[in-house]
């Protein structure tokens, strides 16, 4: 095979001669432009061919685009010397691109974009509202009908978003029990009272930490698993399968994925309530010499269990609101890859931001109780 | 155009010597020998699990080869380097089965995805051409601007094959291209691909399954069968092969039914 030429061309007189290979991967936009020449109005320029080594769609493409520039100058061209494959390349594309009508597409303009969001944010708000009526209908059915239950899915649920998270729930607990150690300690410290910091750890994690940072993590960890999950069957119409076989989506796959969370999610807050306040004691050991056996007694008689009961109650809504916003907006993927990514993003972004606004809630509502 | 390529010496633009393919211990391809010439259409057939779409995948490289060797436009593509593989990937175009267009991407886009990835060409012209080749692949240019998950099975084949002719490929290599067709959208599929054969100059490899095809479209058919190539002919010869795999194959009723009415014996 002969080395590859680029293509160009040469202009001898009024012949214009082209040369080396026209073909896609050599060409440019710039290499045939009318402006790079000077031709006096109405005059006729010879395109010759016979040094051309090889043309494919897209150099006649550009050649056409050039004549028909010129045609508009005034300038008619006479194309010699082409072989038949070149005269059939260039009769078609001047067939094809004569059909070939450009479709405008639709102007964006922002404020226009800005009333599409708005229904966009509209339909989405009633589609969850319906969504969790449906939720809400199923678990009727279930608490009406308890043979109905899905056993087998509900365990395997707590087993992939409970028990397989123990690991990465206790060591970020643990270190984020040994980080609030050390920065309340260092301050304690300095008035001399280092053992409050046993008081401080003990409400801290068990009221706040400890559900907030595990519902957290399993938003994360599990609700963009549920949004993909879900979201990929929705691809795959595997939804649409079960719907059709008069079986009911919500019930088999999103009824099982939320009860197994709000199992999971609370045992899963006691994990990290114990390791974040094992975390602590070791650091207090460690930078204050609170021996364990002071850390243990004083938490047992200065922590009251209704920490642990205010901690909990708060975490089977959160589980609600991970896995329900988790599977909606699985259920609302269309079409493309992007929009699994896209709707996994925006499932753990408006799970962390439930979470966050629920807990505010829960304070409020502990502080007017007196709690 | 035909006449041209009569006269032009035949040139193998794909060769396979001595092609063994192992998927641990489980053998594929046991020293496959396929020749295919510049300008042909040839099809490749055989019943399900010897081995077709995994000789497809090794021809273009997506699939590693145990041993022998696979020459493509005189390259010997086993063992190929990074920059030459590149390189040879462009001047070819492969058609997937389920047409994998990129689904964030519409038909327009994704014609003109590769065109902006290797040329030097404007975003207008590159437009064009896309416009183009979708005008080729026999599409309305009102789908231009249609996502895949808007098209029907035979618009997402027809975009398929506008994509994979986007950088005006010498080869094209084309996996079930009839498959979940309807017998109309089928039968413009076959007259598609002997047309743009007709008008590019391709060389066409098709893996299918459909008898229809196989009758109207190849100028050559393969049968892959116990591990290689058990014959390379005509469908007109190759129905007369006495190799019983062969014969197995094409003795089906359904078999039976294309064969076109001049042929019936």
């Amino acid at each position: 095979m002969s080395e590859n030429q680029l293509p160009s061309y040469e202009l001898k007189e009024k012949t214009l001669f082209f040369t080396g290979e026209w073909s896609t991967l050599f060409l440019a936009s710039t290499l045939l432009q009318p402006a790079q020449f000077s031709f006096a109005s109405s005059q006729t320029l010879v395109l010759n061919f016979s040094k051309m080594q090889r043309l494919d769609t897209n150099g006649a493409y550009l050649i056409l685009q050039f004549i028909q520039v010129l045609k508009q100058q005034k300038i008619t061209c006479d194309l010699v010397q082409l072989n038949d494959e070149q005269q059939h390349l260039m009769q078609l594309v001047t067939h094809v691109s004569a059909e070939a009508a450009q479709i405008p597409e639709e102007p964006q303009y922002w404020l226009s974009s800005i009333g599409k969001t708005a229904i966009e944010v509209k339909k989405q708000t009633l589609l969850f509202v319906s969504f969790l009526g449906e939720v809400t209908v199923n678990t009727w059915v279930w608490i009406k009908n308890p043979s109905r239950i899905r056993w087998t899915a509900i365990f395997h649920g707590i087993d992939s978003t409970g028990y397989q998270a123990m690991g990465i729930v206790a060591l970020l607990s643990f270190l984020i029990g040994v980080v609030l150690c050390y920065q309340m300690g260092v301050q304690l410290q300095t008035y001399g009272a280092s053992i409050y910091v046993v008081d401080l750890l003990g409400i801290s994690i068990l009221r706040e930490f400890g559900p907030l940072i595990t519902a957290i993590i399993v938003a994360g960890r599990t609700g963009s698993a549920f949004a993909a999950q879900i979201g990929t069957m929705k691809l795959n119409q595997e939804i649409d399968a079960l719907n059709t076989m008069g079986l009911s989506s919500t019930e088999l796959l999103i009824l099982p994925k939320i009860a197994a969370l709000t199992v999971a999610l609370p045992l899963l807050s006691v994990l990290s309530m114990i390791a974040g306040v094992f975390g602590g004691m070791v650091m207090a050991k460690l930078l204050f010499s609170i021996a364990y056996a002071d850390f243990i007694s004083r938490f047992g008689s200065v922590i009251a269990v209704k920490m642990i009961i205010l901690g909990i109650i708060k975490t089977p809504i959160f589980a609600i609101l991970i896995a329900t916003v988790g599977c909606f907006q699985g259920l609302q993927v269309s079409q493309s890859a992007e929009s699994v990514g896209q709707r996994t993003t925006v499932s753990v972004v408006q799970a962390i931001f439930m979470i966050i606004v629920a807990d505010a809630f829960f304070s409020i509502l502990y502080s007017k109780l007196g709690l | 155009m035909a006449a041209r390529k009569m006269d032009e010496p035949k040139e193998s633009i794909i060769d396979i010597k001595g092609l063994s393919t192992r998927f641990g211990s489980q053998i594929i391809h046991e020293n496959l020998s396929l020749q295919v010439q510049r300008g042909e259409i040839l099809a490749i057939v055989g019943g399900s699990g010897s081995g077709k779409t995994t000789l497809l995948r090794e021809m273009v490289m997506l699939q590693s080869v145990f041993a022998g060797s696979i020459r493509i436009f005189g390259e010997e593509i086993v063992g190929m380097g990074l920059a030459d593989k590149k390189r040879l990937q462009q001047r070819w175009g492969v058609m997937f089965q389920s047409g994998a267009l990129f689904s964030g991407l519409t038909v327009l886009q994704n014609v003109c995805f590769p065109l902006c990835e290797f040329t030097h060409l404007s975003e207008a012209d590159i437009d064009a051409i896309g416009l183009l080749k979708i005008k080729l692949a026999n599409l309305p240019a009102t789908s231009a601007h249609l996502f895949p998950a808007e098209l029907s099975g035979g618009m997402i084949k027809r975009a398929a094959v506008a994509r994979s002719i986007a950088m005006d490929p010498e080869l094209l290599f084309v996996d079930e291209p009839t498959a979940g067709l309807d017998p109309e959208s089928a039968s413009d599929f076959d007259e598609l691909v002997l047309q743009l054969r007709a008008s590019l100059g391709l060389t066409v490899i098709i893996i299918t399954h459909d008898m229809d095809t196989l009758w109207r479209v190849p100028d050559r058919v393969a049968f892959l069968g116990q591990k290689r190539v058990l014959a390379v002919q005509p469908i007109r010869e190759l129905v007369k092969n006495p190799e019983p795999l062969i014969q197995a194959y094409f003795s089906t009723p359904r078999a039976r039914a294309a064969v076109p009415v001049g042929d019936k014996s």
